[in-house]
């Protein structure tokens, strides 16, 4: 890993359609690893390109032209930054990684890059030559600061007229990598350039996870399951839950019509800890498992934070399993978060043919969470997923809003009292220096909303701007919430620990609590001690509000990259708002009144039986039925059912449904409404 | 599998409009489709659940094609027509009834097995008499209706306790029952089954056995035929205050 290398250096040429006319763009880029190309995003925003492709400096051997063609669309781009990476389709022998620079000198340093400048092109007998051009100047050290995005202030000591070519040019300063070139500044007549500090791309999970190598992806197409295992935990988890696989896979095909992937995803939790990259592909694999099988025995933390972002994330089938069937004391003393979970205990007391044998209860727990899924839109086997999707409560005009609330994530045992009273102290006389509007400090217990604790808990986990984590005594139910705020608030929680439960004692996860606290780097303070640590973390909220970036430790994360890698990965074709109407309603309505309502003898909505709402349920279900034809009906011409044949099935289908529904009513529009569906599914039929 | 499931449950739509359409012939031949698919899975399958599921499927299929024959032949003009789809009525009630005892499909039900009694009743009007009819030569099978509307009320009232409490169909088959059976008026017969405030169609299909039951000439005809106009009225009521609305 040296510092600048040529083999890496690479001219970018885009071709994209302008009024017909084909334009071409050139950029200059830089390899960071064997395919992917690290250049401004910029060099590829003029338009959709028809070709990208890329020519490096140094001939390789392995390209079969001077020539690379590269993946139209970007592997990863960032158009805030303006960097982006490109994907050639052949890549170069294994490179190692750049040397990653930061980007907070403390005094002016000397820069250098290679680049493609256009002022260095030549044009010979009609065809274009691109030279590479040198360049060097001064890094200002307090430049590029301010309002904004941090940018790295170049000093230029070449005069140039035209810099176009040199935009996405690796900067180095002392043989690391530090930047990219993305512009230059006309007021200083083109003698300074702005550059993109690498250390801001570390800091996005999205470019982290495509410059790693990968770990989990790509996930399998069918229906898949996910594996965490504890720290030193139980081993047999993995084969176990395969084993229930083989042997209700037939099953699960004929109730479900799905097909289980065979080898689950098995994932110790000390490895999803193991680097950023690590993390950020586990949250996405957990983001896209259907089903998920979580080892919860000991309740360790790390566990219960990557739960917490499952149940915020996923309404899938989660199943959770303990080594040893829990007694009665046990059971109360579960995690607040996880009582309402039926955990399947692997307790070898039961005979293989019994359902309580794990290989019949885990695979019985799959078939029945995924056919339920599949027929109940609101299935859930964790809290928080509803919950934590309430709109934000809505509080009297000039009383405190939820958002002005600190909300404090922290244990409520006895042993945890001295560390509360201290702390308290110390967030609310420093209250004002975060944030003036930010009024009062909260824990889950003195939530005054009258609403069930774990809604008014969740909300607050999500709506409230600021909220302060205290690991210490590293409990579940506050690992498990911590997990839940990293989700869903791009504002990402302040961690606190006391200093004596950052070391390493007889816990029977050391590596997981040395690994969560080199990337989640939370504040430790001392009991008692000197106030600093505090004034740190309200320094670090400030800057979070502020958009300041914050310096990261080497292993550390930024507080929203979860919250980011979860935007970017989220499986949003769970939500009903995607499907169409007429779908939503059909799925709500049979969801509600069962596929086949008439088969059954009995209502599912509760209170039916009263006259008048039996009534009005009755006549609703007619009319949603036929809002639902109604909007397939007009939604499509007539030629597009006519030349469409899925689309004229579908329309056939719903017809049906609603034709039958409306069967035995009395109303005459009803009555026109059948008629005229019967005989439009007449016509289509003849097709 | 979930995808043979919804073709069977979309075939049995569309054979009941096409029933609700009086388009008999058409609503039989679909209700032969699905029936067809679903015995090859039925006898192709070891898993018991499957087998239960598809068997409950299939029974509701053969229920469904005996009320599609027995309005087909009640609406003949034609006796011998009338005659031959009332036995084929009671043949397809008979195969769905021959599903709903199998234990292993625990099938807790009474559809097919108080109607194949009513297509019975209607194609041999008789055979509630006093004294045991004889045997028609045209059954394969004759039944001793009285005997098997006892054993019906038995079963149903035990279903009512468990499975099917409060169950609308289950509460109408009774009623029906003790009504043939002249062991209830009709007031008190069908008071269950209007507290449970059933849809609409609920009160179609008792009233599509009551009218032919009460055109009939057998003893439990009078009580048929006020059974019929009670149920009307409840229905009559259901709709109208639903326009006024």
């Amino acid at each position: 890993m040296g510092g600048f290398d040529s083999k890496r250096l690479v001219l970018i040429h885009s071709i994209v359609k302008d009024a017909g006319k084909e334009k071409h763009i050139f950029g200059t880029g830089y390899f960071v690893t064997n395919k992917l190309v690290l250049t401004a995003s910029h060099v590829l925003s003029a338009g959709p390109p028809e070709k990208i492709e890329v020519r490096p400096t140094v001939p390789h051997g392995a390209a079969s032209s001077s020539w690379i063609e590269a993946l139209k669309v970007p592997a990863w781009e960032n158009i805030k930054l303006d960097a982006a990476l490109i994907e050639v389709t052949q890549p170069l022998e294994d490179l190692e990684p750049p040397n990653w620079g930061a980007m907070d000198f403390k005094q002016n340093e000397t820069w250098t890059s290679v680049a493609y400048p256009k002022a260095s092109s030549q044009t010979i007998e009609g065809l274009t030559e691109f030279k590479t051009s040198g360049l060097q100047g001064i890094l200002y050290a307090h430049g590029g600061g301010g309002q904004g995005i941090r940018e790295l202030e170049l000093g230029v000591e070449h005069e140039a007229e035209l810099w176009n070519g040199i935009s996405g040019a690796p900067v180095f300063v002392e043989g690391k990598l530090v930047g990219i070139i993305k512009t230059s500044l006309t007021s200083y007549e083109q003698k300074r350039l702005a550059a993109v500090p690498v250390s801001l791309l570390l800091r996005d999970p999205g470019f982290r996870t495509t410059i790693a190598q990968k770990w989990l992806q790509p996930f399998p197409q069918t229906t898949w399951i996910l594996i965490l295992l504890s720290e030193n935990g139980n081993s047999e988890l993995a084969e176990r839950v395969q084993a229930a696989i083989h042997k209700q896979s037939e099953e699960i095909k004929r109730l479900t019509g799905q097909v289980i992937n065979d080898k689950p995803f098995v994932v110790n939790v000390t490895e999803a800890l193991e680097s950023p990259e690590r993390m950020f592909q586990f949250v996405q694999a957990i983001a896209a498992a259907p089903i998920m099988v979580v080892d919860v025995t000991e309740f360790q933390p790390a566990v219960m934070l990557f739960l917490g972002i499952r149940s915020v994330v996923r309404r899938g089938v989660t199943i959770t399993t303990i080594n040893e069937a829990p007694d009665e004391a046990s059971l109360s003393q579960l995690p607040f978060n996880i009582q309402e979970t039926k955990v399947i205990h692997l307790s070898g007391q039961y005979d293989i043919d019994s359902p309580k044998h794990s290989v019949n209860w885990i695979g019985s727990a799959i078939s029945s969470g995924l056919m339920q899924l599949r027929n109940d839109p609101s299935y859930l086997d964790l809290p928080v997923y509803d919950a934590i999707r309430s709109p934000e409560p809505k509080s009297l005009a000039g009383t405190q809003s939820i958002r002005d609330r600190i909300l404090m994530l922290c244990p409520f045992k006895e042993a945890y009292q001295e560390h509360w009273r201290y702390v308290s102290d110390k967030i609310t006389i420093n209250i004002s220096s975060i944030e003036t509007s930010l009024k009062s400090l909260e824990r889950m217990l003195d939530i005054s909303s009258p609403r069930l604790v774990g809604q008014a808990l969740y909300e607050g986990i999500r709506w409230s701007r600021c909220c302060i984590v205290d690991w210490t005594n590293w409990r579940a139910n506050v690992f498990f919430e911590l997990g839940v705020r990293y989700s869903c608030s791009d504002i990402g929680p302040i961690c606190l620990i006391e200093a004596d439960d950052c070391k390493d004692d007889k816990s029977t996860f050391p590596l997981q609590r040395e690994r969560l606290l080199a990337l989640l780097n939370p504040i430790v303070y001392k009991l008692n001690g000197p106030p600093e640590p505090f004034k740190k973390a309200f320094a670090r909220y400030a800057a979070i509000i502020n958009g300041q970036e914050i310096p990261l430790e080497h292993m550390a994360v930024a507080h929203n990259a979860i919250y980011e890698t979860i935007v970017n990965s989220y499986y949003w074709a769970q939500e009903p708002i995607t499907r169409l109407p007429h779908e939503e309603m059909r799925n709500n309505l049979q969801a509600k009144f069962g596929k086949d309502p008439q088969k059954k003898g009995s209502f599912p909505i509760l209170f039916s039986t009263n006259p008048e709402f039996a009534r009005e349920l009755g006549g609703n279900l007619q009319e949603r039925w036929i809002a639902a034809w109604a909007y397939l009906r007009s939604r499509y011409s007539p030629d597009e059912f006519t030349s469409n044949p899925e689309l004229r099935q579908e329309l056939v289908a719903l017809g049906e449904e609603v034709v039958q529904t409306l069967s035995k009513s009395s109303d005459p529009n009803h009555k026109r409404i059948s008629e005229g569906i019967v005989d439009l599914i007449d016509e289509l039929e003849t097709l | 599998m979930d995808n043979l499931l919804q073709t069977i449950r979309e075939l049995k739509t569309k054979a009941k409009n096409r029933r609700d359409l009086k388009r008999y012939e058409s609503a039989a031949t679909i209700l032969d489709r699905a029936i067809a698919l679903t015995e090859g899975d039925l006898t192709a399958t070891d898993s018991p659940d499957w087998k239960a599921q598809l068997a409950s499927e299939l029974s509701d299929c053969f229920g469904l094609l005996g009320g599609v024959y027995r309005r087909w032949g009640l609406e003949s003009e034609i006796p011998e027509e009338r005659i031959l789809h009332l036995r084929q009525s009671v043949e397809a009630y008979t195969r769905g009834y021959n599903l709903e005892v199998v234990e292993e499909y625990h099938i807790v039900n009474s559809y097919n097995m108080v109607n194949r009694l009513v297509s019975y009743i209607l194609m041999k009007p008789d055979s509630l008499a006093d004294s045991p009819a004889q045997a028609n030569p045209a059954l394969n099978d004759p039944l001793n209706v009285r005997e098997e509307l006892e054993k019906a009320e038995e079963a149903i009232r035990y279903q009512l306790r468990e499975k099917r409490r409060g169950d609308i169909w289950a509460l109408a088959d009774f009623a029906l029952v003790r009504l043939l059976l002249e062991k209830d008026d009709p007031s008190p017969a069908y008071a269950e089954f209007n507290a449970q405030s059933p849809p609409d169609y609920a009160y179609e299909s008792a009233l599509s056995t009551l009218r032919p039951m009460a055109e009939l000439n057998f003893p439990a005809a009078s009580r048929c035929h006020e059974a019929a106009q009670l149920l009307e009225s409840k229905l009559s009521q259901l709709q109208s205050s639903r326009r006024a609305q």
